[in-house]
């Protein structure tokens, strides 16, 4: 049997919102780990994960480093609390890649017939005898490496292994929600994982051009959204239809502001659902100067459009640090799938780096737009949807 | 028909044609990314990998069967390197494993051919002694295809891993997957043949670690990234995938069913006074030898006769005319090789069946 607590980081700094955050943290926390019925409970200052069995041990952690507003947490072994013991199950905890240490040791159960302070001498000694010759190997009661830490109950005692770092952060939906627009590339699913990281519950809104469009690019978006899901279970996936609008765009407007054009389009759609799902920002994985749409200029002219918050958390990063975070949140090798989305269907020659405010109103008084956006057709998918199998051998078996 | 020559091939179940019927209806494009064959063939990888219990990190290439997958493992990857290097095998190998290893002698690299112990295992020993700074590659088959006897994947990876983790482990494991109990994990490279898990004649695959890289060994257009140009047949694929999930799936109740017919089987050779086990069997295949005045392929002949089929040896090293190396391996006579035959039993073979050979074999003995 394991036991674990986690500790949250930068909660700690919130003056009288703290109780809610941790709140959330805990019903984030107990919705994560749902799967395996486990007994998740808070006290002051920590969360407590009670008798994980060994074989669910590497799941739940591998969970907990998924839920963002979690600093740090520590696996613990629960043993027998007779000293032979606690010394034998210390030195297996105890992590040799960082040998500066110290035994800590709480004695919740008074009625122990050792002081906490010779335990702690005992088991230190014992660690120091069997690790003799381990290099930069001591004791250290300032600032250690790590600290080996016991609590004694009166049936039990539990060992703690040194603390795994978490996502950081604050909990997904202490901070409201936004929509993100995902397109299958690189940048935004980034963008959507930094997004929960600072608290935000996300709704992924993605546009597409069927038929058009590859089927395989819409796989892809899914695939994304299915990672983006392990933060946060309940994120939904819209996809919209958006052919009709961009062939309108097309006969009717110019060449060069296509883009710009569309993504005012893609904005409106936004606008439009944003109240009804309770989001008060846009996130996007939009990087200044990274291409035509996204310079300065442009991104202007894209906020005009309506009068919503949007949020790019990823404006000024380097493309390689992009890529790292893609590569560590696991959506880079989705990303990179050679399938392309709806904005390079009719993608202009040499798209304006610097379009007009005034051109692209002139422009979008060529078009009926409003109808387009108001009858614009969707279709919605949820964490079940998304699982569903869409084997196709499965039909051919019985 | 009395059938216990499972070792050499199998007979399609009717769940993997009825399969086969259907999809060939439905779904014949060429098989590329973009349609429904290249769909299913995706498919048919995942469902490989998911049943060898391999995760992503693994891939996989289908070939026409068995040869050719050892053919692009162990030539495949030997084109990765134009200077000479060093190779390990073991001497009982099959002979798409031992061909390809001959050739490479050819091309100017250095092969050590393992020796067999007297169970029938290649000898770690030798094994260990024989690594140095060159080798690339170590090939020993999973289960060898004429004694049946099981090599310890788990071993043979801790010795070379503690010389170089660097050099690549391949492993034949035709004989191996659905048969017996086996570690894939520990293997970098590996082969299967679809008809010796019940798919049919003409599929193959070769499952790899994607770091790895395999060069194409025959020359064509891009089909399978590739590795293996020529237009593999998605429909056969996903029977081998599928015909290995059902198997492998079974694989329990399998080897208590034939543990019991081989435990009867090696009670009746070991009461005999004209038959010998020639290894103990560690799984579904026995092989023995008669002191009988008839060499085995006679006595084969009246067993067919008797509408029973066994075979002598590896089928596919019998038109070479050369006495099985196998056999030569673990230290048998001219004339114990000459009197073998290998008997290998399913989840197919009834106890009806094997008391039926029996008896047969009994009385076969009795006049030989």
């Amino acid at each position: 049997m394991h036991y674990i607590l986690v500790r949250y980081g930068e909660l700690t700094l919130k003056g009288k919102n703290r109780n809610v955050f941790e709140r959330q943290l805990l019903k984030n926390i107990k919705s994560q780990l749902k799967p395996f019925d486990l007994n998740i409970h808070k006290d002051r200052n920590r969360i407590y994960i009670d008798e994980v069995a060994t074989e669910k041990v590497e799941d739940v952690r591998a969970r907990l480093k998924l839920i963002p507003g979690i600093h740090s947490f520590a696996v613990a072994k629960v043993c027998d609390n007779d000293l032979d013991t606690i010394k034998k199950v210390a030195l297996e905890q105890y992590d040799t890649e960082h040998p500066e240490f110290k035994v800590v040791v709480k004695r919740i159960w008074k009625g122990y017939d050792l002081l906490s302070n010779d335990v702690e001498r005992q088991v230190g000694a014992h660690i120091l005898i069997n690790n003799d010759g381990l290099p930069g190997m001591k004791v250290k009661i300032k600032k250690p490496e790590q600290e080996v830490k016991i609590e004694i109950h009166e049936d039990k005692a539990y060992v703690f292994a040194r603390h795994e770092q978490g996502m950081g952060g604050l909990p997904i939906g202490t901070a409201g929600r936004a929509v993100v627009l995902l397109s299958g590339g690189i940048d935004s699913p980034v963008a959507a994982i930094e997004a929960m990281k600072r608290g935000l519950r996300v709704t992924c809104f993605h546009f597409s051009s069927p038929p058009y469009t590859n089927e395989k690019a819409f796989e892809k978006v899914k695939d994304l959204t299915k990672e983006l899901q392990k933060y946060d279970r309940s994120i939904k996936l819209y996809d919209f239809h958006v052919a009709d609008l961009q062939i309108a765009l097309n006969r009717n407007c110019k060449d060069s502001l296509q883009v710009v054009l569309l993504r005012r389009m893609m904005m409106r759609i936004c606008d439009r659902f944003m109240d009804e799902l309770g989001a008060g920002a846009i996130v996007t994985g939009e990087n200044l100067a990274q291409v035509a749409s996204q310079t300065l200029g442009n991104m202007t002219i894209v906020n005009s459009t309506v009068d919503r918050l949007i949020l790019r958390p990823l404006l000024t990063y380097d493309k390689y640090q992009i890529i790292e975070l893609a590569k560590k949140y696991n959506t880079y090798d989705i990303s990179i799938r050679p399938f392309e989305d709806c904005c390079v269907l009719f993608l202009p020659k040499s798209p304006a780096t610097n379009a007009k405010l005034s051109v692209v109103l002139e422009e979008e008084t060529k078009l009926e737009y409003n109808n387009m956006v108001e009858e614009v057709e969707y279709d919605v998918f949820n964490a079940t949807d998304l699982e569903a199998t869409d084997s196709l051998l499965e039909n051919y078996l019985d | 028909m009395y059938y216990f020559d499972y070792a050499s091939t199998t007979k399609p179940s009717p769940k993997i044609l009825d399969l086969y019927l259907k999809l060939s209806n439905d779904i014949f494009f060429h098989p590329d990314d973009t349609n429904k064959s290249g769909k299913l063939m995706n498919e048919a990888k995942n469902i490989i990998l998911s049943s060898l219990q391999l995760n992503n990190t693994y891939d996989v290439v289908f070939t026409s069967g068995g040869t050719e997958a050892n053919n692009l493992a162990i030539i495949g990857y030997a084109h990765n390197f134009t200077s000479k290097k060093h190779f390990i095998t073991s001497s009982y190998e099959h002979s798409s494993v031992y061909s390809s290893f001959k050739y490479l002698e050819k091309q100017g690299h250095e092969v050590t051919y393992l020796k067999i112990n007297k169970d029938g295992l290649v000898d770690l020993e030798q094994l260990e002694a024989s690594l140095q700074a060159n080798t690339v590659l170590v090939s020993i088959m999973a289960v060898n295809n004429e004694i049946g006897s099981i090599n310890n994947s788990q071993q043979i990876k801790m010795i070379i891993n503690n010389y170089n983790s660097k050099i690549v482990y391949m492993s034949d494991v035709v004989q191996a997957v659905s048969k017996v109990e086996y570690d894939y994990t520990n293997l970098d490279i590996m082969t299967i043949s679809g008809h010796k898990l019940y798919a049919p004649k003409g599929i193959g695959a070769v499952v790899y670690k994607k770091e790895i890289i395999l060069k194409n060994t025959i020359f064509g257009g891009a089909q399978q990234d590739g590795i293996r140009p020529g237009t593999i047949c998605p429909i056969a694929s996903v029977t081998l995938a599928y015909a290995l999930k059902l198997e492998m799936a079974n694989l329990k109740q399998t080897i208590s069913h034939t543990t019991k017919l081989v435990n009867t089987f090696v009670d009746f050779i070991e009461n005999s006074s004209k038959a010998h086990l020639n290894v103990t069997p560690m799984g579904p295949v026995v092989s023995v030898n008669f002191t009988t005045k008839a060499l085995s392929e006679s006595l084969i002949a009246v067993l067919n006769n008797m509408d029973i089929y066994a075979s002598t040896r590896s089928a596919c090293s019998k038109k070479l005319n050369v006495r099985s190396r196998t056999l030569q391996s673990i230290g048998l006579s001219n004339d114990q090789i000459d009197k073998s035959m290998r008997f290998s039993f399913s989840h197919n073979t009834t106890v009806e069946e094997l008391n039926y050979l029996i008896q047969k074999l009994e009385h076969v003995l009795e006049i030989y």
